[in-house]
């Protein structure tokens, strides 16, 4: 099934995307006879990324939105399926290959000060992508003391290391960087995590008008709904690996089709309540272990509206309105 | 009232420098209520509900104010005697991190054993046969399945939000009236999450305790709360009932604060951030502490700190704003 | 304030901005500028603390003696006097005589030179082939050349160092060259495995996986993001192979396949106080001094850079 192209450049295709975690695959615990177990953290995904678009990917512990992101970076092996950068692969064996991807697309990671080297200082972390992909008429300094510039980082600071710098400037920090080559691509893994909340208002901010001024496109992976309705269009729902419900944004917060999808909304807190009409719906039990899923639907176990067919049949992932997609036998 | 703190403040000693970091709080938390403390980092809240709990760390030390609790003053009483009678049978605590009360090399069952086996004194000795039922009872009670089988599980064995169940099921075991959640939900996923906030709501409803909850996540404490304070640099700028506060915010911080969160209202628009940051804990300014951040200081803001003040029943501010922002 | 040098020419002048004063500017150093006020940041650090200090001062004053021997010594550590020998410690003879009745406090001086000689080259070479080959193994975990270089490590370290040391000099012939080779060889696993085993858990580091994310290659990551980052237990190991070293290389001469007498090393004046002890005992009492001295130095001056070299106790000038 696709999604409606309204014309619009894909840039970023994924196909049948698997990414398979084993356990127990050591020689000792072969010599034990342990029984090899396997994490299907990423399980036949399908997404499309439209040019200049925000596609924001939602889901809890186990869902695969971080594997999704690491994947299309090489931080993991794939276990099968393709991603396409501009309509050129960029797998090849479950591996990536080297056409330059990473000079035009950049990963920032979760916490603003890990994903920084303690011990280079704020001007060598946002310079350092200029040195893997050099360019003999760039001046560097240069170009660090504009991005610095564009994340509103004082020039002065560029001397210090990163435990100098407060969580908020931090983040900026790794902003900067991810601009330094002008990318086209950014996948952004929870920005705002660690963040007070005025800083993250900031740092949304700031990160929709570096969308604007640049023209990025972004993969916007967040367990946090409320972010996800304000800065994507459209939105990818994962369970356990899977993708239960696409579509924009405001598509599926209007008409939500999936119980999980229902139940997700229904669970974050918005100052005021999220509209009389909803009502709270708190799923019972556990998320169930990646390693030893649920026949037939993964969701069946705490489907409010679970049916007998739902343990034997697994759901395709179909279209009920259009440019909506979702996986389940009984859509609401 | 169960819980009145009057101008508590708190200070931390470290080295030759000592920084207040609670400065002059004051509010009530009444029997059956669910009061709720907001606030971003550095602004106290976390520190507040360890004075209360007289759990400070040796760096830190309640230099003025009263805690009363029952009518007694926490504040006064030795550590021995809140170890004895307050901590554990009348105020319990439950933290961010599910880890942090269990012992990893022990079974569930062995430490519910031994919580209860604490509580007892020497009238009323249970046999472990009886500890065991009480145990399978209180982790029933939070909703945990299976318990009969997973009550011999390791720690490790259990996800985060049963570990949290864990932790509540041991707060209520003794009973406390006053429960003292410090982010109970925040390591934890959104619908689980959901499920303990809905537990901790029920146990009000059923065991008629209260909760002081701490948090920095405004949409939980809306909906879970019935009364809310926000603080700021280790003061209460505001505080009243969730509709009045989050209804109608005096105060110019609570406003922003609310006008930074996303969601629907916020969907295309830019998020209102508030500029500048928040002064560090020992260089606090003249006046009043958000002044050189407010959109509608003036001149007497920079000069006098202002005291909180009901500017409506039960809702009050310490601004100098006659009604509000 | 930016930290970075002024005259250099590779510095740039860019407008001040990020909301403060708009008619600031500021120097921005290029990368050779940085590298230099990042080493005077380091020895810096290590001043700043009372252990590097005392380090820096006792090795540094080691060094010098061991460069400046013409001067410093007050004799010929080769001249002797038999009608001297074995003269307890005098003003004529601060550390007294040898059993040849040479100087003691000149052969101490000249003898610093080969030990800090093979102290020096010794770590030098063990540390740069073992942290490389340790963090190449840690980069490539699980696969050949991880196994290759841990196979590597073991049967090397499953030998006695001092008896490998032995083999390969007598191979190659006895000199004070040989006798760096040799030592290197049998110390180099050791730097290697606490190198691989700390780029183990490194590589799942956050800003190790940015990095990979980027594009940053083997080479670059080893060297700019992985080494600095595991150089804290590689000091504190340093510090002690130091001295070992300069022990093993006494045991080496005095095997006569180190430096070959009359040639004067603080190990081989250890072994050679150790036969007269009860006749003359300054013969060892002096040099082993003197390598308590060395030992502490070397100890401390590992803990000083290791403070020095951690961002976290550095502050950038403001």
């Amino acid at each position: 099934m696709k999604m409606v192209d309204k014309g619009g450049e894909k840039l970023l295709e994924i196909k049948d995307l698997s990414v398979r975690f084993h356990l127990n695959s050591g020689l000792i615990a072969h010599a034990l006879g342990q029984d090899l177990k396997t994490v299907h953290a990423v399980d036949n995904v399908n997404l499309t990324i439209m040019k200049g678009r925000t596609l924001g990917l939602v889901g809890e512990s186990g869902s695969g939105k971080s594997t999704i992101g690491n994947a299309i970076f090489g931080l993991v092996d794939v276990h099968s399926g393709s991603i396409k950068f501009n309509d050129k692969e960029i797998l090849s064996k479950g591996k990536m290959t080297d056409t330059g991807f990473k000079s035009k697309a950049h990963f920032i990671f979760q916490n603003p000060f890990s994903c920084l080297n303690p011990r280079m200082t704020a001007w060598e972390i946002i310079a350092e992508p200029m040195i893997v992909y050099p360019d003999a008429d760039r001046n560097i300094a240069r170009r660090v003391a504009e991005l610095m510039d564009a994340v509103k980082l004082p020039i002065s600071s560029a001397m210090k290391f990163p435990h100098e710098f407060s969580g908020g400037q931090a983040r900026r920090i790794g902003l900067a960087r991810a601009l330094a080559l002008n990318p086209s691509f950014i996948v952004a893994d929870e920005p705002t995590s660690g963040l007070d909340i005025s800083t993250s208002a900031t740092i949304l901010n700031l990160m929709r008008d570096m969308q604007e001024e640049f023209g990025l496109t972004y993969l916007w992976i967040s367990h946090n709904l409320d972010q996800v309705q304000h800065m994507s269009d459209d939105m990818a729902v994962l369970y356990l690996g899977q993708v239960i419900e696409f579509g924009k944004t405001a598509d599926i917060l209007a008409n939500m089709q999936h119980p999980y999808t229902e139940a997700l909304v229904s669970a974050v807190p918005t100052i005021g309540g999220r509209g009389s009409s909803k009502k709270k719906i708190i799923l019972q039990g556990e998320i169930p272990s990646p390693i030893n899923r649920p026949t037939g639907c993964y969701f069946r176990t705490r489907c409010p509206y679970v049916q007998t067919n739902c343990a034997t049949d697994e759901p395709e992932l179909g279209s009920k309105s259009l440019g909506q997609l979702v996986r389940c036998h009984y859509p609401l | 009232m169960l819980l009145e703190v009057n101008n508590l403040s708190v200070e931390y000693n470290i080295g030759k420098m000592s920084i207040p970091v609670l400065d002059n709080v004051s509010f009530a938390v009444g029997a059956g209520e669910i009061v709720g403390i907001a606030g971003e980092s550095g602004c106290g809240k976390s520190t507040l509900g360890l004075a209360v709990a007289r759990l400070l760390p040796e760096t830190g030390a309640i230099t003025n104010g009263q805690v009363l609790f029952k009518n007694r003053d926490l504040a006064k009483l030795s550590d021995r005697e809140m170890d004895k009678e307050i901590r554990g049978n009348e105020i319990t605590m439950v933290f961010q991190n599910p880890e942090s009360a269990l012992n990893p090399v022990f079974r569930i069952e062995t430490q519910l054993n031994d919580f209860l086996k604490f509580q007892e004194t020497d009238g009323n000795r249970r046999t472990k046969q009886e500890r065991r039922r009480e145990s399978i009872r209180l982790l029933t009670e939070t909703d945990i399945a299976d318990v009969e089988a997973r009550i011999s599980n390791y720690p490790f064995e259990f996800s985060g939000g049963m570990k949290q169940r864990v932790m509540i099921a041991m707060a209520l075991s003794s009973g406390a009236s006053l429960l003292i959640a410090d982010e109970p939900t925040t390591a934890l996923d959104v619908t689980i999450a959901a499920q303990i906030n809905q537990l901790l709501a029920k146990l009000v409803s059923t065991h008629g305790c209260s909760i002081l909850y701490v948090s920095h996540d405004l949409g939980l404490l809306s909906e879970i709360c019935d009364r809310i304070v926000i603080m700021y640099a280790g003061k209460i700028v505001e505080s009243g009932t969730v509709e009045q506060v989050f209804g109608d915010p005096i105060h110019p911080y609570t406003k922003a604060l609310i006008a930074a969160v996303p969601g629907e209202q916020s969907v295309g628009n830019r998020l209102s951030d508030i500029p500048g940051q928040v002064p560090p804990l020992n260089k606090r300014p003249v006046g009043c502490n958000f002044a050189p951040r407010c959109p509608f200081a003036f001149s007497e803001c920079l000069e006098r700190d202002p005291d909180f003040e009901l500017k409506k029943k039960s809702h009050g501010a310490a601004c100098f704003l006659e009604k509000g922002a | 304030m930016v930290n970075g040098q002024r005259k250099n020419s590779d510095t740039t002048m860019v407008p001040e901005t990020g909301g403060q004063d708009k008619a600031a500017v500021v120097h921005m150093p290029g990368p050779l500028a940085q590298q230099w006020g990042k080493g005077r940041a380091v020895m810096a650090g290590v001043w700043s603390s009372p252990e590097g200090r005392l380090g820096l001062c006792i090795v540094m004053f080691f060094i010098g003696v061991a460069i400046f021997a013409n001067f410093v010594a007050p004799y010929d550590p080769y001249e002797q006097s038999i009608r001297d020998r074995f003269a307890a410690p005098s003003w004529a003879h601060p550390f007294g005589t040898d059993y040849l009745g040479r100087d003691i406090l000149s052969r101490m001086v000249y003898g610093s030179r080969t030990s800090m000689y093979v102290a020096f080259g010794t770590n030098i070479l063990s540390v740069a082939v073992g942290v490389f080959l340790g963090m190449l193994a840690g980069r490539n975990k699980g696969n050949a050349i991880d196994y290759s270089i841990i196979l590597m490590f073991d049967m090397i370290r499953s030998f006695p160092q001092i008896l490998l040391a032995l083999a390969i000099v007598a191979v190659l012939g006895p000199s004070l060259t040989n006798v760096v080779l040799a030592l290197s060889f049998t110390l180099f696993p050791f730097y290697g495995r606490i190198a691989r085993t700390q780029t183990l858990s490194l590589m799942e580091a956050p800003f190790i996986k940015a990095g990979q994310a980027m594009g940053v290659g083997t080479m670059r990551l080893m060297g700019r993001h992985i080494a600095p980052n595991i150089m804290a237990p590689i000091l504190v190991a340093w510090g002690m192979e130091m001295t070992n070293m300069i022990i093993y290389e006494a045991g080496l001469s005095f095997l006569g396949l180190g430096i070959a007498p009359p040639g004067a090393s603080w190990g081989n004046m250890l072994r050679k106080g150790l036969d007269s002890i009860y006749v003359a005992p300054w013969m060892i009492i002096f040099p082993s001094l003197v390598l308590f001295v060395g030992m502490l130095g070397f100890t401390l001056l590992s803990t000083g850079l290791r403070i020095g070299l951690d961002p976290h106790e550095r502050r950038s000038e403001d």
